[in-house]
């Protein structure tokens, strides 16, 4: 690894203050599970690294009035295992707890798995088919960006290079809703998924569905929502039909990339196999 | 690695087929190109690039080999290289234009990944190489539209 | 305490404790002062001419002491047997990863620096990536030289090949074949193809060379120190006395760290700066550019009679060599264990066609049992299919064709070893075969053999006044418990404490020794320590070792040395029997359980068996459902451990090893080889199993999901 200068603000307006500085040759660190990696294989050569990690209050994850708020330091493993994760929704923490392995779930952060894009991650999608919106903060602005407009491309996303991604705020769920993540590996159980499958629904007293959430991961260039699908259950019973026709339709809103995992058309059909399942499972 | 793209450009066939012939001005076209000059029959720039999380300057050349105005094809060649994460790209682009008035441009790339650009994944790459190519129709539409 | 009583406790790791609290030292962590760190600069092209290599603003860098490229070492070429890999490629290249120029720097990344700013100018030329390809009549010949490369000596001379793109090739039978299938009631023929899989070592390779005077020392991961120092010296053109090589601890092997290319630049590298130079390979060009189990493409057509008994058989296989053969240190320069298929079989007559062959991909080279996972997949699913066409569960085909004792096998050679019989009734016992199916489940089996090792090895012992016993050996210990072994084996046989036994490994400046590989260090080197150890005992005349050891003033020690040579014949052989689950709509496979049935012999680590049995079911696994070293014209598109699917602990089944042994092995105390027995038989037993559970027959590996998939939709 080449040398770099590395700071380690002890506030997050420390942290904004820095990024300000210099934003375009500045990387941004808080786990550093995805780009140490990179760093070590020479790939990519940061002049400065910003390490968040003594940034304390960025871990919380708590309930708000709203809904809970995750913070955007807090590991996997810590959310997988937070009551409150678990309280909002159980499928939320199983999500956190599927990523890799023990060691970089301790490591890896909620808000480095966000900005780091990467298409074959699993907490996005749980999190978009959840309405997940990541709230940015730059020294000059806050915003708060709905995750389907985070994710811009392949490891790129919507954040300015001044921007911090702080938090992610879930609302809160209609009543009685059900959610699941299926993460399909076929090969080794520490694998990326090659296509994964959030689904998130509510239905009335007679059956028919209020809600319908579905969320594709490994089926494009970024997490994807199936809304075709999800629209093709509101106010119907999610009985076989309905499922089999939303599988479809999610599958047919994929674009998903032929690699190692599998060509282009095992994932496609793959999608809607999941999808199938997942809605199944919370029908 | 071959990829296969079609524009249609609704323009006339002569129009387009002067605006790809115009070495810099279709090599302007192509998002991320920086610092294009002409160089000798070709051009010479540098095309910023990402691929996944990494970030490529391939700077090179881009030469007509052959052009046949009348079939409405050219052969160009591209060589570029990164110094920085050490590789180069090598492509030959087969255009062919058909159709006149909306005119049908169609794109051939066989492109060669050499060093450790390779090592970055085929499948990133060809996502990456359809996103400049999309780039390019949108821009080959405004330019022809504008001449 | 009764000798065989201390084979049978659990053995303490000779290598344990270094390991487990990190102290061990390996190649790459040695401190040598002044090294120098090598990069080297690759070809990008799997073919081509190289017009001009410029290395003017790699010279100027600042830390850069040395570049060296292929022009200052025109005519060098590396290998284990046939020396035909370019140290540093001079005119051509021949796939991509060859290495066209080197670099020492103050530190890795001014090398890799350095690397980046050799300006090569490549003449791409065409590209032979397939084998049929590469043996055309018209085909462009690969090596046009090959007449003048070094071939070590040993055994004589390069076998004659038919294609000039051959590496090595055999066509050999016994029995009257045509008239065989000619009486034969059914005849059966099927094709069966395997990828490229890499050895995947958690330790990459490395090296350190420096010069001493007018010594050339050199530590390197290689697993055969000796053999090492005769190929440098055949390439370096140096007397062997002046090279002594040595070892670091290794950390994995599994056939790998039998090939080395760095050693002989890094040679030339340091006396070009004065310096030490270290390469520490990038797992990156580890599972690139180094050398895999070959990628095979093999024909089986096989003859039974109406009882479906094997009357005749033949087989062609094609293994991608690569660009090069110098990987493969056999005579026939061949992956031996793919010639002869079904084995462990009666088959009264056979002919076999195999061929090593010339491409322009990456050179492969050793792997666990080489070339025995490729035929033994291709054998065992040809058996099933069989088996299914006749009516016959898999398992009786088996049964009524395994070979028994003295029976001709496929090679022609009559059958030594153990009751293979024995071995399918026990696994098909232990998962219960005959219980109903369960929908989506099925069971598979594969036979198993490895032959044990033979050779010879010289092992010293020398028995000091404090009761301590010094062993002296030229093996290594890569990570299979060697030294362990061969502790053990002296301990039991003078009834002393494995404490009291110290395992010293010797340099190069010791007695040759063979290496490790091939099965060969429990026949081999513990036949040496066994007889070592007797011929210790003779000397104590009657006495304990103890009182010998009172017996003797201060500085002086008993001493034996031992050459020992391991002729007889004899196999080891493993039943597998795997319970799958298929699910129909994805295609993927799930490993429910397993079933070993072996026999190994006598045990003489216990604990580091288990380790090569569990250890070698879950290699097959690997290769079985994941594993996959792809290229796509001619480059591998898995450059790292992310993306080249191992099996993690958690993808392993519960796993039931039986042992059938009755200590009737050839080696000490009946014992026999273990290391490369049971990876060869998983692959076929997985698609075995998922053939029973989904009627969905794969015949490439690995077996992914999406190939079940596609298996079952017909497409």
């Amino acid at each position: 690894m080449r040398p770099f200068d590395y700071l380690e603000p002890e506030t997050l307006d420390e942290a904004l203050a820095l990024l300000a500085d210099d934003p375009d040759d500045t990387l941004v660190m808080a786990g550093g599970t995805a780009i140490v990696i990179l760093m070590k294989q020479d790939l990519i050569r940061p002049a400065r690294v910003i390490g968040l990690r003594r940034i304390a209050p960025l871990r919380a994850i708590g309930a708000t009035d709203e809904g809970l708020r995750l913070g955007a330091l807090a590991t996997h493993g810590a959310l997988a295992r937070s009551p409150e994760v678990r309280g909002h929704a159980a499928a939320l923490a199983s999500t956190f707890a599927a990523v890799a392995t023990v060691r970089i779930r301790e490591q890896a952060t909620l808000g480095g798995n966000l900005a780091h894009a990467d298409p074959a991650q699993d907490p996005p999608v749980t999190l978009l088919a959840l309405d997940g919106v990541a709230v940015a903060r730059s020294k000059t602005r806050a915003r708060r960006i709905p995750l389907d407009a985070l994710f811009v491309d392949l490891f790129e996303t919507s954040l300015e290079p001044d921007e911090l991604l702080v938090a992610v705020e879930l609302p809160r769920l209609p009543v009685g809703a059900r959610a699941t993540y299926k993460k399909f590996l076929p090969a080794t159980l520490d694998d990326y998924a090659t296509v994964s499958v959030a689904a998130v629904v509510a239905t009335d007293a007679t059956g028919a569905c209020t809600h319908a959430r579905i969320a594709l991961g490994g089926a494009g260039p970024v997490p994807l929502r199936a809304r075709a699908a999800e629209r093709s259950l509101l106010r119907r019973r999610l009985d076989d039909a309905a499922i089999r026709e939303a599988a479809a339709l999610a599958a047919a809103a994929t674009d998903p990339i032929d690699d190692l995992r599998g060509s282009a058309e095992y994932k496609r059909a793959m999608a809607g196999v999941w999808t199938a399942r997942a809605l199944r499972e919370v029908a | 690695m071959k990829l296969d793209h079609r524009v249609t450009v609704d323009a006339p066939r002569a129009k387009v087929w002067a605006v790809l012939m115009d070495l810099p001005v279709a090599a302007r076209c192509v998002p991320g190109t920086r610092d294009i000059a002409p160089a000798g029959d070709g051009v010479r720039g540098t095309l910023d690039v990402r691929v996944g999380p990494v970030k490529l300057a391939l700077a090179g050349t881009v030469a007509i080999e052959s052009r046949d105005e009348a079939a409405g094809t050219a052969r160009l060649r591209a060589d570029a290289a990164d110094q920085r994460i050490g590789g180069a790209v090598r492509a030959f682009v087969d255009l062919a234009v058909s159709g006149d008035a909306p005119t049908e441009l169609r794109v051939s790339s066989d492109i060669a990944i050499l060093g450790r650009i390779g090592e970055l994944g085929q499948p990133l790459i060809a996502r990456q190489a359809d996103k400049v190519l999309a780039g390019f129709a949108d821009c080959l539409r405004a330019t022809v539209a504008a001449r | 305490m009764n000798r065989l009583d201390l084979l049978d406790r659990p053995e303490r790791r000779i290598d344990g404790e270094a390991k487990t609290t990190g102290a061990a030292k390996y190649t790459a962590d040695l401190d040598v002062p002044g090294a120098l760190q090598a990069a080297f600069a690759r070809s990008p092209y799997p073919h081509a001419r190289i017009a001009s290599v410029d290395t003017g603003r790699a010279r100027v860098l600042a830390g850069v002491r040395a570049v060296l490229t292929g022009a200052d070492v025109r005519g060098e070429r590396l290998g284990r047997r046939l020396q035909d890999w370019p140290v540093l490629c001079w005119d051509r290249v021949l796939f991509i990863g060859d290495r066209v120029a080197a670099v020492a720097a103050d530190s890795r990344e001014i090398a890799e620096e350095a690397v980046r700013l050799i300006a090569v100018e490549y003449e791409e030329l065409p590209a032979l990536l397939d084998m049929e390809d590469a043996l055309r009549a018209d085909a462009p010949v690969l090596h046009p030289d090959a007449a003048t490369y070094r071939f070590l000596e040993g055994r004589g001379e390069r076998p004659a090949v038919p294609h000039p793109n051959h590496q090595g090739h055999v066509a050999e039978s016994h029995g009257d074949v045509d008239a065989a299938f000619a009486h034969a009631a059914w005849i059966f023929e099927h094709e069966f193809t395997t990828p490229r899989i890499h050895q995947a070592p958690l330790e990459p390779r490395a090296a350190i060379v420096w010069l001493e005077g007018d010594r050339v020392r050199v530590v390197s991961t290689n697993k055969a120190p000796f053999n090492l120092r005769d190929q440098m010296a055949a390439t370096l053109g140096l007397a062997r006395e002046r090279i002594v090589v040595d070892n670091g601890t290794i950390g994995g092997d599994f056939g790998a760290k039998g090939l080395s290319t760095d050693e002989f630049v890094l040679y030339h590298l340091a006396k070009a700066t004065g310096h030490p130079v270290r390469a520490v390979t990038r797992y990156a060009d580890e599972l690139t550019t180094t050398n895999p189990r070959h990628s095979s493409r093999i024909r089986l057509r096989t003859g039974v009679d109406a009882d479906g008994r094997i009357v005749a058989h033949e087989s062609h296989a094609l293994f991608d060599g690569g660009a090069y053969a110098a990987g493969k240190p056999t005579v026939r320069l061949l992956v031996e264990g793919g010639v002869s298929t079904l084995e462990g079989y009666r088959v009264p007559a056979a002919r076999h066609e195999a061929a090593t062959v010339y491409t322009n991909q990456v050179p492969g080279g050793h792997m666990r049992a080489p070339g025995q996972p490729q035929n033994v997949f291709a054998s065992e699913s040809h058996l099933d299919l069989i088996a299914r066409e006749l009516g016959l569960t898999p398992l009786e085909l088996r049964r009524r064709n395994v070979a028994r004792a003295g029976d001709p096998t496929t090679t022609g050679e009559p059958w030594h070893g153990p009751d293979l019989g024995a071995l399918l009734d026990r696994a098909a016992t232990e998962i219960g075969a005959d219980a109903p199916r369960t929908v989506g489940r099925g069971i598979g089996f594969a036979l198993g053999v490895r032959h044990v090792g033979r050779g010879s090895a010289t092992i010293s012992l020398r028995l000091d006044r404090d009761g301590t016993i010094e062993v002296r050996t030229g093996v290594g210990d890569q990570g299979g418990g060697q030294h362990t072994l061969i502790q053990r084996i002296v301990a039991a046989t003078l009834g002393v404490d494995p404490l009291t036994v110290r395992v010293r490994r010797l340099s190069t400046e010791g007695p040759p020794d063979p290496g490790i590989g091939g099965s060969r260090v429990t026949p081999v080197h513990g036949g040496a320590a066994l007889a070592a150890a007797q011929a210790l005992q003779e000397k104590l005349g009657g006495r304990s070792v103890a009182d010998a050891a009172r017996a003797l003033s201060a500085g002086e020690g008993l001493e034996v040395s031992t050459r020992f040579d391991a002729t007889a014949a004899d196999h080891g052989a493993c039943a597998h029997a795997i319970e799958v689950a298929v699910d129909a709509e994805t295609g993927t496979v799930r490993v429910l359980r397993a079933v070993l049935a072996v026999d190994i012999g006598r045990a003489i680590n216990p604990v580091g068996l288990r380790g090569q049995l569990e250890g070698g079911f879950v290699y097959g696994l690997g290769q079985a459902l994941t594993e996959d070293l792809a290229l796509s014209e001619g480059r591998v598109r898995a450059a790292n451990l992310g993306d080249y699917k191992l099996p993690t602990i958690a993808d392993v089944p519960p796993l039931r090893i039986v042992h059938l042994s009755n200590d009737h092995g050839v080696g000490p105390y009946g014992a026999r080889s273990a290391g490369e027995l049971v990876n060869p038989g998983v692959p076929a037993a997985v698609a075995n199993a998922v053939h029973d559970a989904s009627g969905a027959r794969v015949h490439t590996l690995p077996v992914t999901a999406e190939r079940v998939w596609r298996a079952l939709r017909g497409s």
